[in-house]
């Protein structure tokens, strides 16, 4: 895995890169803003760690310049700022996670890991979690090799659970992520769909949190 | 402020000078139009020489004419004699102005008419008195003219009434900014980290308000500046502690003869790093929220974001053995400052899932009764003594059953400080089953 780390601080930047090389993974480091590429290679770059404070420009329009341009790339961002306001304003800006320094190593390393999992399975046409398999191009969901006979709504709600497995979704997310296939979904009849996907692929893959959203367990 | 004054005053003596002359004018208008005094000439003249026979009244009428010409003169009017022409009803003239060089004046009786005589506009009006008609005629003055001579006549008196009311006037404001420049002398000799009380009462009302704004900024900034204080004294004392376990742990790490050892101080070394990290993150936090610069409110589904900060917390919970849960409209959408809004709830939230043990639940519920937003946090965890539910509040104090469980202590001081940014407040009731804590935040929306 090629990471592209772009921070100011040396003693951070060489403490991340070694810790990067001991998980095995290659890395780039930056130093500012105008050293980062205008365009990211998508195929030799499979996550980016950028600081948001960068001494010749927010990272945040590096940011904004790169998913204006259509670039999937990962990015989490890192930032020693203010907590709530600037998560708000990075994920909303582009980000798919956040951590804030000071960080545990362990920590941002598993929140790397995480993030590209999250992007390969959406670029790949199989997913797999634990023995259920779901294939999101073709339509088509199998346990064991079973194949499951789901509605188009209760696939639909399949895949966006299987897009993070272990995260709870929730209900109005889910609600957002359904409406197109029609009218708009109020979550009584999540609820419906869900308690119907339940005696489909058994009841103990999906767990409720009441009045939240649903997780499929991984 | 010298020419302040002057230039008020100016147009103040200017206002006035035009409203004089303006009444000054109508008023010789409206005489001319009524009763001219002019006319009031004629009549006199006129009765006086109504029993004369025609050589009496001709020598009266030329005393008369040559009595104007010389006054006219003497007291300086410029603008020619007055003209008199005396005839009997039959027509029969007894006296003429040598100056009407044989011209006669003939009007209509008692209408004032302009006439062009003897090489000049005049004025004409004619009396009657026994047999005799007499003829008045005065030099034609126009408006301008008119104006001019009004103007020059009060411009002396005015520029008299200038000097003596500029005079007190400005005796009264120079003593009434001396007060002010002596206020003004003591604030800047004071030293820049002097925050003392002025302590000076003014005898001038205006001042005195003045004053008293300045002694209530001071007063504010005071315990700012006494509140900064404390809490950065706070700070850095609360940041000694993980300081120290982090420099302890790092040496045993340096130091440890095996690697079962290494490993253990290394373990100790990443919790030492995460309180610390986890305190900056939440002072960070307190002081942005401690700023004073209100947030817009931002228009958004309150349950909507509930939902999907509880969404982010239940692994975790799930991870610790609690039931998490909500209850709360499907939607709910208000205006609220978002970062306050998440401060409170993220911080409740965090509370619960560190201090009820596993097996635990903990219930979130969001409701709008009218106009007001309530969000409460309640658990059936080990709670809270009613003798310590408002010392929670406070910042750096932690319960004293809870000395094993990590904490800042700061949770619930950025709680209140949210809480009072939203303009509402938190309160501390009983929890779940009569038992654990319920944190429940009130708000006007």
């Amino acid at each position: 895995m090629h990471i592209l780390l772009i921070e100011d601080d040396l003693d951070l930047g060489r403490g991340l890169q070694g810790a990067l090389k001991l998980e095995g993974w290659t890395s780039e480091w930056l130093r500012r803003a105008e050293d980062a590429p205008r365009r990211l290679d998508e195929a030799m770059v499979d996550c980016v760690l950028l600081d948001l404070s960068l001494p010749d420009g927010s990272g945040f329009s590096l940011l904004r310049r790169w998913r204006a341009a259509g670039h999937a790339v990962p990015v989490i961002v890192i930032t020693a700022r203010t907590a709530v306001e600037d998560r708000l304003c990075g994920l909303d800006g582009g980000a798919d996670d956040f951590v804030l320094k000071p960080f545990h190593t362990p920590e941002l390393l598993s929140r790397i890991r995480a993030v590209v999992r999250r992007s390969a399975r959406q670029s790949s046409n199989t997913w797999m979690v634990g023995d259920l398999k779901v294939e999101p191009i073709r339509h088509e969901a199998s346990i064991a090799g079973q194949r499951l006979d789901l509605s188009a709504r209760e696939f639909q709600l399949l895949v966006e659970l299987a897009r993070d497995p272990g995260a709870v979704i929730a209900k109005v997310r889910l609600a957002q992520r359904l409406e197109p296939l029609g009218e708009p979904v109020d979550f009584s009849v999540i609820e419906v769909h869900v308690s119907n996907l339940r005696k489909k692929i058994g009841a103990e893959r999906i767990r409720t949190v009441r009045g939240v959203g649903y997780m499929l367990v991984p | 402020m010298v020419r302040r004054v002057l230039g008020a005053l100016l147009v103040a003596f200017l206002l006035v000078g035009v409203a004089l002359m303006t009444t000054h004018f109508v008023i010789f208008k409206w005489t001319m139009a009524s009763n001219p005094a002019v006319k009031q000439l004629g009549d006199s003249i006129v009765s006086a020489v109504e029993g004369l026979d025609d050589r009496d009244a001709g020598k009266y009428l030329a005393i008369t004419d040559d009595h104007w010409h010389h006054y006219r003169r003497y007291v300086g009017m410029p603008h020619g004699d007055l003209l008199f022409q005396l005839r009997r009803v039959n027509g029969e003239i007894a006296y003429r102005s040598p100056a009407l060089e044989g011209a006669t004046l003939s009007v209509e009786s008692g209408q004032l008419a302009i006439m062009e005589v003897a090489g000049g506009s005049y004025w004409v009006i004619q009396t009657e008195a026994g047999p005799w008609r007499l003829y008045v005629a005065q030099p034609f003055v126009g408006d301008a003219m008119v104006l001019r001579l009004i103007g020059s006549e009060m411009l002396p008196s005015v520029l008299i009434a200038f000097g003596v009311v500029l005079i007190p006037l400005w005796v009264a404001v120079r003593r009434g900014m001396l007060p002010l420049a002596d206020l003004a002398k003591r604030l800047a000799s004071r030293p820049a980290h002097d925050l003392s009380p002025i302590d000076v009462i003014p005898k001038h009302e205006e001042l005195k308000s003045v004053v008293l704004a300045f002694e209530k900024l001071l007063a504010q900034l005071r315990l700012h500046v006494e509140r900064e204080r404390a809490f950065v004294h706070d700070a850095a004392h609360e940041l000694r502690t993980p300081m120290a376990a982090i420099a302890t742990q790092a040496h045993v790490l340096t130091y440890a003869p095996d690697s079962l050892k290494r490993r253990e101080a290394g373990d100790a070394l990443h919790q030492a790093l995460d309180r610390a990290s986890h305190l900056s993150r939440q002072l960070l936090d307190l002081s942005a929220l401690d700023d004073g610069h209100p947030r817009a409110p931002q228009r958004l589904d309150a349950a909507s974001l509930v939902q999907q900060a509880l969404a982010r917390a239940a692994p975790q919970a799930m991870a610790l053995g609690l039931e998490l849960s909500l209850e709360a409209p499907d939607q709910l959408p208000c205006a609220l400052d978002r970062v306050a809004f998440e401060s409170v709830l993220g911080n409740l939230l965090e509370n619960a899932l560190r201090y009820v043990p596993a097996g635990g639940r903990v219930v979130v519920s969001l409701a709008q009764t009218e106009r007001r937003l309530t969000l409460a946090v309640a658990d059936d965890g080990p709670g809270i003594p009613p003798e310590a539910r408002e010392r929670v509040f406070e910042r750096f104090w932690r319960g004293r059953a809870h000395e094993s469980i990590p904490g800042s202590g700061l949770g619930l001081a950025i709680v209140r400080q949210a809480a009072l940014r939203l303009g509402g407040h938190v309160a501390i009731e009983d929890g779940l089953d009569g038992r654990g804590v319920r944190f429940v935040l009130q708000m006007p929306l």
